[in-house]
């Protein structure tokens, strides 16, 4: 009496039955797989769209008086070390801190890589974001030597450019500035290998008259700046007696497209076609000595260069040209948590964020900015080789609008060395809404991002609003700022984002409920089923399990006999009720999403790339039904068991005479 | 040698409305080698005497003792493998094995091995008349005579001590039923069987060895 025989020897009756128990289960894991959609759904919404608080990095003039009674001002955080000790009790409240968020910051060399200046991006250009980035060494011809209230101005001229970011422009006028004690004096004619900070004066200057003029700085011409009728103009104030705030214009500027015109004085005329370069301060390895990088030059630089005497030199420009690849690294526990992304100022336009598992593993993973990558055609997934280096305390840069912002470290001849270089496998890559954005809390395009736990031990954990996320539960901000309030902490010391989903969390939270209504039909409909299955197999088997008994069958056999029969189809179409759910279900999610609300399509869409990908969808969907599948497959053959039980108890004459 | 003693047995069958006595303070003895018959009207308790002699029911009272040894103390799983078989009144065949396969089971429950197994079923199955045809055959496809043969020969061939057969003739045809009467009456001789039939058919119970008759639930010897 084999059992599976048994089974295929009536394929009409095991048939009907496999069809039904199909079509329950896969109505029954629909019923789930929806549910847990719906769930996955506002988990995702909530896990993206966080509530955070960002303790100001703001600083301030604050008075202080110190131990002998001295007063005065001091410029100091807003958000003091007293305040962190508060916000750290703060954050043990879990009603309202569901956690804190510490991201991690360090510096990394990529040697193949090319760090994006601002200078290459019309119109916004901000030189300190582009440090270090921004160093150059350039031999120069004096030309002028002037001395002003504090120091020398020392004008030159490119003789050669022996390192310089390629997307800055060589100017043909240089301007430097030396201290007023310096000695010896540049001499006009001589020259002199400079090493420090490029600023395109130029490009500045044209900048502010696009802003000015409205028009795109590409239309920016030297050829339409006139001095022509200035002279006039002045006459004519000087005879209606109002010269007083345009005796300094010295040309103007006329917009053709725009029609409108600009006036310059003789500082901003000095800044056509020139750049500055604020000289570096290096110390001498031999002497010990500290002074401004600029030294006669009167050889081939390779000469020069390869003198004992020069090694500082040398190295110096070595590190110059090695900061022409340096980035600052962002390492982060939830990206949904660094304000930049939090705020969708960043958004993933390819491939994905990083997942839980890559968190907590430590993966060698990174994202990276869609500039970044086109200017040095990366791709997702290539890899890139980063080496970590320096202090792990993040540099603060000024933006134009006096903003802060972290940037790589410059390497110099003092830096430790850098360590070995690790593969970063580019899984996403971001797009800023405004690449060299002003406001608060932005992070520059060569911001490598990666999972906290890659970076090395010695990464740095500043303790300040970039770097420090307090996620908030979800509509709670009054209460944080009470809570804070209640610990004696100013809550306008925090900068709070509201994520405001609630209207978003309303429409989710309706569909949920028809999930749950959809889960309950459909385990209704699967017991049902299961039942009169069970009750039907139960009727059909009593004869065969009476006639067992009779020939001398224990009841161990009628109970094993009996379970594989009726067990067997439930797991066969517990299965293929599975595989068929998921087509079923892949289809419907390909139609669905067509029909989705338009006001939830935009927050699926950001959803969607951060990492609710459908693949993720699905195979969560999936995960579902496994339990789902095993527990019914439990339960049926626990029924089964009970059934079998029953029949093997009854006596083998009335089984036989079918009741 | 087999013998049973029946002693003052009394079966009911209880259900929640009534109480039916069917067995009503029953003994007798049967020995091996011989062929006992029951007759008796419809309902009289023939196939529930059967029933409590296979162990398939309790008696209520009263013993029944298998060779000195009383069949409540016997492990029943294994009286009903090895030491009788049964012949059923509606021929119970597993409907989805084959003639063959049935003859097969009581005897592979009996880990007769498998060769001889089947030699003993086809044996058998020519015994009682039926030919190769039907062996590889599913009981729906026979007649209803073919199925009651299929079943006497499932009986036989396990080879058990005691055969109880309920109506074993009721579809035969006359020759058939002589032929399988002749064939028991052979079968208790020379393999030393008890066998206990229970019929309606008074010329095949003629040719038992003894026959009693069971009326109201109460059994009575009749003198041949
Ligand atoms: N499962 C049962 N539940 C209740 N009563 C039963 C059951 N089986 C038989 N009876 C009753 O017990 C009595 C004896 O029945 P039994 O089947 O033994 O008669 P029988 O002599 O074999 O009749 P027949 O010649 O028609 O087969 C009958 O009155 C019958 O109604
Ligand atoms: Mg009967």
């Amino acid at each position: 009496m084999k059992p599976v025989s048994q089974l295929l020897r009536d394929p009409a009756r095991t048939g009907i039955a496999c069809l039904l128990l199909c079509a329950s289960f896969c109505f029954l894991f629909f019923g789930f797989g929806v549910n847990r959609a719906m769930r996955d759904s506002i988990d995702q919404v909530q896990r993206q769209f966080v509530t955070i608080a960002l303790p100001s990095t703001e600083k301030a003039l604050l008075p202080y008086e110190n131990g002998s009674g001295q007063k005065g001002t001091t410029i100091e955080q807003v958000f003091t070390e007293d305040d962190w000790v508060t916000a750290d009790k703060l954050a043990q409240d879990h009603t309202v801190v569901e956690g804190v968020y510490q991201q991690k910051y360090i510096s990394a060399i990529s040697e193949n890589l090319v760090p994006l200046v601002s200078a290459s991006e019309g119109g916004r250009y901000s030189s300190n974001l582009d440090y270090p980035a921004n160093q150059a060494a350039l031999i120069i011809a004096v030309t002028e030597v002037k001395e002003s209230q504090f120091s020398w101005e020392i004008v030159g001229s490119v003789d050669q450019c022996v390192s310089l970011h390629p997307a800055y422009e060589i100017r043909s006028t240089i301007h430097i500035s030396l201290p007023s004690d310096y000695s010896p004096l540049p001499e006009v004619g001589n020259h002199y290998l400079i090493i420090g900070t490029y600023r395109d004066w130029d490009l500045q200057l044209r900048q502010v008259l696009a802003v000015r003029l409205r028009c795109p700085i590409e239309e920016i011409s030297w050829s339409n700046l006139s001095s022509d009728g200035i002279q006039q103009m002045k006459e004519d104030a000087i005879q209606h007696g109002y010269l007083e705030g345009i005796e300094d214009i010295a040309a103007e500027y006329f917009s053709e497209s725009t029609g409108r015109s600009v006036t310059l004085n003789q500082s901003d005329l000095d800044k056509v076609n020139s750049a500055s370069v604020s000289l570096l301060y290096i110390t001498d390895t031999k002497t010990g000595v500290t002074s401004p990088a600029i030294t006669e030059i009167d050889e081939e630089l390779s000469t020069f260069l390869d003198q004992e005497e020069n090694l500082t030199w040398k190295n110096t420009i070595e590190s110059t040209e090695m900061n022409l690849h340096c980035f600052p690294i962002l390492g982060t526990d939830r990206l949904e948590c660094v304000c930049a992304f939090n705020q969708k100022w960043a958004y993933i336009v390819e491939g994905r964020a990083f997942l839980q598992e890559e968190y907590q593993s430590g993966t060698k993973v990174c994202l990276i900015s869609e500039t970044l990558a086109l200017q040095n055609g990366i791709h997702l997934g290539d890899a890139i080789p980063l080496s970590f280096y320096g202090t792990g305390d993040p540099i603060y840069v000024e933006t134009n609008s006096g903003m802060t912002r972290p940037v790589a470290q410059a390497l110099r001849t003092n830096v430790p060395p850098k360590a070995d270089a690790d593969s970063f496998q580019v899984i996403g890559i971001f797009r800023q809404a405004d690449i060299w954005g002003d406001g608060y809390y932005q992070i520059t395009p060569n911001t490598i991002i990666v999972p906290n736990k890659s970076l090395p031990e010695y990464a740095g954990l500043p303790r300040n609003g970039n770097f420090v996320t307090f996620a908030l539960q979800s509509n709670k901000v009054q209460e944080f700022k009470e809570a804070a309030s209640a610990l004696g902490l100013d809550p306008a010391r925090f900068v709070v984002f509201d994520s405001e989903i609630e209207d978003l969390t309303v429409a989710l939270e309706d569909s949920v409920a028809s999930g749950h209504r959809l889960l309950a039909s459909s385990i209704i409909a699967w017991i049902i089923t299961i039942s009169a299955y069970f009750l039907a197999v139960s009727i059909r088997q009593r004869k065969n399990l009476g006639l067992m008994r009779a020939q001398g069958a224990s009841k161990r056999d009628v109970i094993v006999f009996f379970l594989i029969t009726s067990v067997l189809p439930v797991v066969f179409s517990s299965v293929v009720g599975a595989i068929l759910c998921s087509s079923l279900f892949k289809f419907f999610i390909s139609r669905l999403t067509g029909a989705i609300p338009a006001q939830l399509v935009a927050a699926f869409n950001t959803a969607f790339a951060m990492g609710f990908e459908e693949d993720g969808f699905m195979l969560g969907f999936l995960s579902e039904e496994i339990p789902v599948a095993v527990s019914g497959a439990v339960l049926c053959s626990v029924t089964a068991f009970a059934v079998s039980l029953a029949i093997s108890n009854k006596s083998p004459t009335s089984l036989l005479k079918g009741d | 040698m087999t013998e049973i003693i029946v002693d003052r047995v009394g079966f009911s069958y209880r259900s929640r409305r009534q109480i039916i006595r069917a067995v009503n303070d029953v003994s007798f003895r049967a020995k091996s080698g011989k062929v006992y018959a029951l007759v008796g009207r419809s309902g009289s308790g023939k196939s529930t005497l059967l029933s409590l002699l296979a162990g398939l029911n309790k008696p209520d009272c009263g013993s029944i003792m298998i060779n000195g040894s009383n069949l409540q103390s016997m492990n029943p799983d294994l009286y009903r493998r090895k030491q009788i078989s049964v012949i059923y009144q509606n021929y119970s065949l597993f409907p989805l094995l084959t003639v063959k396969e049935n003859l097969l089971y009581p005897l592979l429950l009996n880990k007769v091995d498998k060769s001889k197994a089947l030699l003993l079923a086809e044996e058998t199955l020519r015994s009682v008349n039926l030919d190769k045809s039907v062996d590889n055959r599913l009981p729906s496809t026979l007649s209803g005579g073919e199925q009651q043969r299929v079943a006497i020969a499932r009986a036989i061939a396990v080879q058990s001590n005691i055969i109880l057969a309920d109506e074993p003739t009721g579809n035969l045809d006359k020759e058939n039923s002589l032929l399988i009467m002749k064939l028991l009456l052979e079968l208790a001789e020379e393999k030393d069987i008890c066998i206990i039939l229970a019929t309606h058919d008074l010329n095949l119970a003629a040719q038992a060895n003894h026959l009693f008759q069971m009326e109201d639930g109460e059994l009575s010897e009749v003198d041949s």
